[in-house]
């Protein structure tokens, strides 16, 4: 068969570069695990770290701090820099990422290599595995904010991936271009798209590998309208492909958590659960039986084909329209939340999934019904969670954006949104204040089949 | 009992055969999985877990590793195969 034949070769390529793509499809660790190894980590260290100035916040999404005139610059396994902030991506290896006791000391030995000539707060931190015993990293965009407060707000994001098709060559477009979405999707679902800067963080086990990986973030920067930092990249040989993105807005950022009301709106930019289709086509190349149960369930082959391709298609577009669609619905900076012209709440459907909907119905304390969970193909989900393929098919990378707003603004919005060529719908409404109680039909089974993310909703029907 | 020998197959592939194969079995039945792969053994336990099937042993032995899983019906829903 031609198509196993060109999937195993393409494995066997990434394989090389010592990057295992099935690794992916069966959800095998690429980021170091938060809650066993880096909070812990991190908890062991911090006062360490304090009597050396440095301060680090565990969050996930991008830091965020008040427009100052920035300069920036990368440092690599420690250095001199004067700085207030940073944004880290530290990269370890498999034994390090399984021990907090040895991820933190890894974290000291970087940050007391630092001079960043005085106090130093890492706002966004990004951690990740390799398979190579030598390829630990840390990679330190430092920023120096200096002059007087502007009004506005200034994002930084890191972000990396591995990979996402092993069809597609490791120097394919298509994965620098789902990299550097997936790392601008934290500013665009805030609404931030303004002075958009661009440092891409490549590794590569060849020279001319990373130059063309180069030069894909160089043509993708432009395409978006952003500006490319070069900078000083880490040389262990490793495939990494990621960036640290910075932008800018001149208006109020969607976190009005306290302004979420019974009746508003929940609105999805665009199907999710875009990982799907990509590893259930892993999955079956690996497993003929398996191809053989889905032809029989009446998916062909090249129907997965095209679910894939969409899923690509979706995940390499970056969320900009979006972006500039929710600055347009909310208030300039220092100015108040108005319901009835601004989006109150969003955020991005990530890996967690329909999950996201349970964090931020937790953040505004309301009850939230959803009646409606669209995914590429629904079939293809299904038919993932019955053979459990994935536990969580609604799961995404660089995916759709979740906005809760009053009915009006939906309404706007979703509009917009249409003109520009986007499929947004409805999934669900605020029931109003309570504890955070986010109920759904029991059609989710067909989704989701990772109990621990069950048990978060109130599955009714 | 069904017992898939993937000792010659690199990780993460014992790990989508034994999964792939669970979704055949009716529940109640069981099927021992050995993998020469301890990062693979280890999914098969965690894979077990989050779907909540019954891992009946789990043992090292002469360099190879040995699952036996027991199907069970997952809480609140059916887990079947699609054929």
């Amino acid at each position: 068969m031609r198509e196993l034949d060109d999937f195993l070769k393409g494995v066997e390529e990434y394989k090389k570069l010592g990057v295992n793509p099935l690794s992916l499809a069966t959800g095998c660790a690429v980021k170091v695990d938060l809650v066993d190894v880096v909070y812990p980590a991190i908890s062991s260290v911090r006062d360490r770290l304090r009597e050396i100035g440095v301060e680090i916040w565990p969050r996930e999404d991008a830091d965020v701090f008040v427009t100052r005139k920035l300069s920036v610059k990368r440092l690599i396994d420690g250095g001199s820099f004067r700085a207030q902030r940073a944004v880290s991506l530290v990269q370890v290896n498999q034994r390090t990422a399984s021990d907090p006791k040895l991820f933190g000391d890894f974290l000291y030995h970087v940050y007391s290599s630092v001079r960043a000539g005085g106090k130093l707060v890492v706002g966004k931190g990004h951690s990740i595995v390799t398979a190579k015993p030598q390829g630990e990293v840390a990679i330190l965009d430092m920023m120096r904010l200096e002059g007087s407060p502007e009004k506005s707000y200034t994002l930084a994001n890191n972000d990396t991936i591995q990979i996402i098709d092993p069809a597609e060559p490791p120097d394919s477009k298509l994965h620098t271009k789902v990299a550097l979405s997936n790392s601008l999707n934290d500013l665009f679902v805030k609404g931030v798209w303004q002075n958009i800067r661009v440092i891409p963080v490549v590794d590569s086990p060849s020279p001319e590998l990373r130059q063309r990986i180069e030069t894909n973030f160089q043509e993708f920067s432009g395409e978006i309208g952003a500006e490319l930092i070069p900078e000083v990249q880490p040389e262990k040989g490793t495939f990494m492909v990621g960036a640290t993105v910075i932008g800018e807005t001149d208006h109020e950022l969607p976190s009005f958590y306290g302004e979420v009301r019974e009746g508003m709106q929940v609105l999805v930019t665009r199907p999710m659960g875009e990982l799907t289709p990509i590893n259930l086509y892993m999955w079956v190349m690996i497993n003929p039986e398996m191809l053989e149960d889905m032809e029989k369930a009446g998916i062909d082959l090249s129907r997965l084909k095209r679910a894939k391709a969409e899923a690509l298609r979706l995940m390499a577009k970056p969320n900009l329209d979006v972006a500039k669609v929710l600055y347009d619905h909310l208030p300039e900076f220092g100015k108040s939340f108005d319901p009835s012209v601004h989006v109150a709440m969003t955020t991005d459907v990530s890996g967690p999934g329909l999950m996201v909907v349970k964090e931020f119905a937790e953040r505004a304390g309301v009850n939230v019904e959803i009646h409606e969970v669209p995914v590429i193909d629904h079939e293809i989900c299904k038919f993932a969670t019955e053979n459990f393929v994935i536990p969580n098919s609604t799961a995404s990378t660089n995916g759709a954006t979740v906005i809760f707003a009053e009915k009006r603004v939906i309404d706007d919005v979703a509009q917009e949104l249409r003109r520009l060529g986007h499929s947004p719908q409805v999934i669900g409404e605020v029931k109003g204040r309570g504890a955070s109680k986010v109920r759904v039909s029991r059609k989710v089974y067909e989704l989701i089949h990772r109990t621990s993310i069950l048990n978060q909703f109130e599955v009714v029907g | 009992m069904k017992v898939l020998d993937l000792t010659n197959e690199e990780c993460p592939i014992p790990f989508m055969r034994a999964m792939a194969q669970l979704t055949k079995l009716k529940a109640g039945e069981e099927m021992t999985v050995i993998t020469s792969d301890q990062k693979c053994y280890d999914m098969l336990l965690e894979g077990a877990k989050t779907l909540e099937q019954q891992v009946l042993e789990a043992k090292k032995e002469d360099g190879k590793y040995y699952v036996v899983i027991r199907k069970v019906e997952a809480r609140g829903r059916k887990l079947t195969s699609t054929c």
